[in-house]
């Protein structure tokens, strides 16, 4: 799924970053900020949980991974690949932190799901780009 | 240049996730409640109510000046629960009982004339820690502008020892003429660990309020309340007692009754 308009792949960027940062502002407020939340977070419910808890990350890391995508086109799994791996590895290994207590938050194995999740569909998305960048001339 | 555009790309989503981390959490402690203690014991002899032909008074059992937690639930709980239990067990011996008083003042003067002894109780608990230490976690933001900072837990173990003073005075020469001390049954070794984080070291006094080292300590002490309960019992001799009462008489004779 190669998006050719470059309006559509700032668009495949931006609007993952609104959805997050909407999430956000909306149900957790933003620490740099110091913005509280403007609703009441919905921890009782599991899936409205996932979705204000878990999403925007996995929401920023489908950008990051698309925002590569639209700087390395079809290299994208051949010079761009370390960027993507270094990415996704980052994602996983920042919750590693969390737990850890290197960085600030909170580690949830929702997050690390969230994360392959992000990056799986990334993927499917891509795959003709995969296939293409993978055929080996007999 | 697209090795730059990766990188500025990552950096700006490093950013982004690091400016929606959560602000430096106040350490809390865990959501542990702190159980309600009732001290409670029955005496185990009933006699007939006035039988020992003696007029006791009993003043409010009150901790030594020196115990640093009289206001604690547990051990308000402990004093009330003592104060009842030692009034019912008056009464079982065959005393008739006058108060229970807040105080020696609250004893009116009539009440001095027909009371032949007011019992006095003073309740001297220790907490002697054994070992333990406090744990520091650090919290070290690295990507954040927050500042670094530990929280702090305790696990070890306290002992509990101490005395409960019983004595007798004659309420109009406020002259003490029986006295016993019952030692409180050590209770070593009580395992606490504080049910929360803290963001500093709480002291000695603090400690104790933490929920998982109060339950703890309250689980101790009640284990311990009726053997407590029927060492004091054993004090309460009628026999002895009465063998008391010709120097009440003497004593109460010197005031001119």
């Amino acid at each position: 799924m190669a998006i050719k308009s470059p309006f559509l792949s700032f668009l495949s960027i931006l609007s993952p970053i609104i959805v997050g940062l909407f999430i956000y502002t909306l149900f957790r407020g933003i620490p740099l900020l110091h913005s509280k939340s403007l609703m009441p977070s919905p921890i009782h419910n599991p899936l409205l949980s996932v979705c204000v808890y878990n999403l925007p990350d996995a929401l920023w890391l489908f950008a990051l991974l698309q925002s590569f995508k639209v700087i390395w086109r079809s290299e994208l799994y051949s010079k761009g690949l370390p960027w993507v791996c270094v990415s996704i590895a980052g994602a996983i290994l920042s919750e590693y932190a969390q737990k850890l207590h290197v960085i600030p938050g909170t580690f949830d194995l929702l997050d690390i799901a969230a994360y392959m999740n992000a990056t799986a569909i990334f993927i499917l998305l891509n795959t003709t780009i995969f296939i293409n960048q993978n055929k080996f001339s007999v | 240049m697209r090795h730059f555009l990766s990188c500025i790309a990552l950096a700006l989503f490093a950013f982004l996730f690091y400016a929606s981390s959560p602000a430096k959490k106040v350490a809390q402690p865990a959501d542990v409640a702190m159980q309600t203690f009732t001290f409670d014991y029955t005496p185990k002899e009933s006699t007939k109510p006035g039988s020992a032909s003696m007029v006791l008074a009993l003043l409010k059992p009150q901790y030594a000046t020196t115990f640093p937690f009289p206001n604690g639930e547990l051990f308000k709980s402990f004093r009330s629960g003592l104060g009842s239990d030692i009034e019912e067990l008056i009464i079982a011996k065959g005393f008739t009982l006058k108060g229970p008083y807040e105080g020696y003042d609250e004893m009116v003067f009539d009440d001095k004339k027909r009371i032949d002894m007011a019992i006095l109780i003073e309740i001297n608990p220790q907490f002697v820690s054994a070992q333990g230490e406090w744990k520091e976690t650090p919290h070290i933001n690295l990507l954040s502008m927050a500042p670094s900072y530990s929280t702090f837990s305790y696990s070890g173990t306290v002992s509990l020892i101490g005395k409960i003073n019983i004595s007798g005075l004659e309420p109009l020469t406020n002259e003490k003429i029986w006295s016993k001390s019952v030692s409180i049954p050590n209770i070593e070794n009580i395992q606490i660990n504080t049910s929360g984080t803290y963001d500093r070291r709480l002291t000695a006094n603090e400690i104790l309020f933490d929920p998982g080292v109060y339950n703890a300590v309250g689980t101790a002490l009640l284990a311990q309340y009726n053997g407590i309960m029927d060492k004091v019992a054993a004090h309460f001799n009628v026999e002895e007692f009465n063998s008391l009462k010709s120097q009440i008489k003497e004593l109460k004779s010197k005031k001119g009754f």
